[in-house]
């Protein structure tokens, strides 16, 4: 009975909104579906938040007690734990190795391995075998999408697992680009043989972020020498991998890449060519000083914002006047502030030519020099 | 029993230290900010000084050279810990001399064994990179 009362009901409201004009009909089902939509939508939101604090307080309880887990068999230098036993203490203080239990272990993991310098992996590997890491991170790999297979890399490469290099090679050609190029980078970390082969026939370009990705790698590596960039910037066709050596031959203080980053300088990229004086200037080359002074005036003007600034770091002593001369030549605002950054900064007459400067100048000149001379402005 | 202040952002590094250092009788005193580091020195009582360049609010750098300004730490052994192979960094810490430089991933039996050292003899500058 009180089903066909509910049914009545229902009938009476259909029977209303038939009654009702076409149009009003179309507003109310319309009104009704947003309810509903909005409805579903405050609930999956919900569910995520519910979801996403449950996982929160998961970790915050489950951290510390692998924490200590990771300390007493990583560190314990007296006692030797087999497989059996770190499993048994595993699983009796975090419960089941669940894969989302084996995801927060395989970060904790990474953070100890990133923090951490063992004298023996083999303790590392013991723990790893025993609660079955590797296969977890290989399953990621295997039957997943292409966001996991790029986390899994990212684990095995941060884990410096030694079998990691023959399962990443499959990736190294993949036909997605990004799991391809996070492949090639992780390989560079993990390979004992030759972990730059990819540099030499890449055609993809290295956006900034796998060069960052890449330098992240480069810093992490192991049992391996940094080579030495140049060969790069002579014989590579792939600009991203000139410009990232450019880089790296800088950050690494290369110096032996400086004549070859001169032959380079021919380069008609005048992006790369700016990369090349900018190079050139953080590996101190002020024996060409007077030749970078000479190809001034014929370069573009990020090449000479580069030359100028280098001549700035050189601060040899000889080429304050070149610096004052190209001040008053130069028409564009940006590279008058590079000069007289330079300027300023060059040496002790540096401060009294800018001085100079500043009396002589008028109006917006003299604002940017006033600009360029206030120290509380940090990125000019 | 030692007592260690560690000043460092890095909640997994000071955590896990402080586990280890606990295995072996040493007390550790944490500091997470740069602004509150100055406070700690001055005010807490400590045996050595290990020092992160991760640290919110002021640079490793900065640290080193507060902690060798104040009169209360400055004869106390530091270790300065880089957060990576940058050697433009290396070169700027080997300037302010701290007493001992560790770069991440470090090696914390190491480490430990630095700090025996120092103790006995302060005046040593110790460069384990």
């Amino acid at each position: 009975m009180q089903i066909l009362g509910i049914f009545n009901v229902f009938y009476t409201y259909y029977a209303k909104i038939t009654s009702f004009p076409f149009i009003i009909q179309l507003c109310i089902i319309f009104i009704l579906g947003c309810f509903i939509a909005f409805s579903i939508f405050l609930a999956a939101l919900s569910y995520i938040r519910y979801l996403f604090n449950k996982k929160v307080r998961k970790e915050n309880k489950l951290s510390p007690v692998i924490d200590e887990l990771l300390v007493k068999f990583l560190f314990d230098e007296e006692s030797k734990y087999s497989e059996f036993e770190i499993y048994n203490e595993f699983t009796s203080k975090i419960g089941k190795l669940s894969k989302s239990n084996l995801n927060l272990i395989t970060d904790r993991f990474i953070k100890c391995k990133n923090s951490f310098n063992f004298k023996s992996d083999q303790r590392f590997l013991t723990i790893i075998n025993a609660i079955g890491l590797e296969k977890h991170i290989d399953n990621k790999l295997d039957f997943s999408s292409a966001f996991n297979k790029m986390k899994g890399i990212q684990e095995l490469s941060n884990l410096s697992i030694s079998t990691s290099e023959s399962k990443i090679i499959p990736y190294t050609y993949s036909g997605n680009n990004q799991l391809k190029k996070e492949a090639r980078n992780s390989y560079v970390r993990l390979s004992k043989n030759d972990p730059f082969k990819y540099f030499e026939d890449s055609n993809e370009q290295l956006n900034e972020w796998d060069q960052i990705n890449l330098l992240k790698n480069l810093m992490n590596i192991e049992n391996t020498i940094v080579p030495n960039f140049s060969k790069w910037i002579a014989y590579s066709k792939n600009d991203s991998i000139i410009s990232f050596s450019l880089k790296m031959c800088a950050f690494f203080k290369q110096q032996e890449s400086i004549p070859t980053i001169i032959e380079f300088l021919k380069t008609e990229n005048h992006n790369l060519r700016a990369e090349a004086f900018k190079t050139l200037g953080e590996l101190g080359a002020g024996e060409y000083e007077n030749m970078m002074k000479e190809m001034y005036p014929n370069q573009p003007e990020n090449c000479q914002k580069e030359i100028i600034r280098s001549i700035g770091k050189f601060n040899s002593g000889l080429s304050l006047d070149f610096l004052s001369a190209q001040y008053s030549l130069s028409n564009e605002t940006d590279t008058k502030k590079v000069i007289a950054e330079s300027i300023l900064n060059y040496e002790n007459k540096g401060n009294e030519t800018f001085s100079i400067l500043m009396n002589s100048e008028k109006d917006f000149s003299r604002l940017i020099l006033q600009h360029i001379a206030n120290p509380l402005i940090k990125f000019k | 029993m030692n007592t260690a202040l560690i000043i460092d952002s890095d909640l997994f590094f000071t955590n896990t230290v402080k586990l280890f250092f606990s295995q072996k009788n040493i007390d550790t005193i944490i500091c997470h900010d740069g602004m509150h580091a100055l406070d700690y020195l001055n005010n807490k009582e400590y045996d050595f000084i290990i020092c992160s360049d991760q640290i919110e609010h002021k640079n490793g750098l900065e640290m080193a050279t507060l902690v060798k300004g104040i009169a209360k730490s400055k004869n106390i052994p530091y270790i300065s810990i880089i957060g990576n192979n940058n050697p433009t960094m290396k070169k700027e810490y080997e300037k302010i001399e701290p007493d001992a430089i560790f770069t991440k991933p470090v090696d914390i039996q190491l480490m430990l064994t630095t700090i025996s050292n120092l103790q006995l003899n302060t005046s040593s500058f110790v460069r384990v990179l």
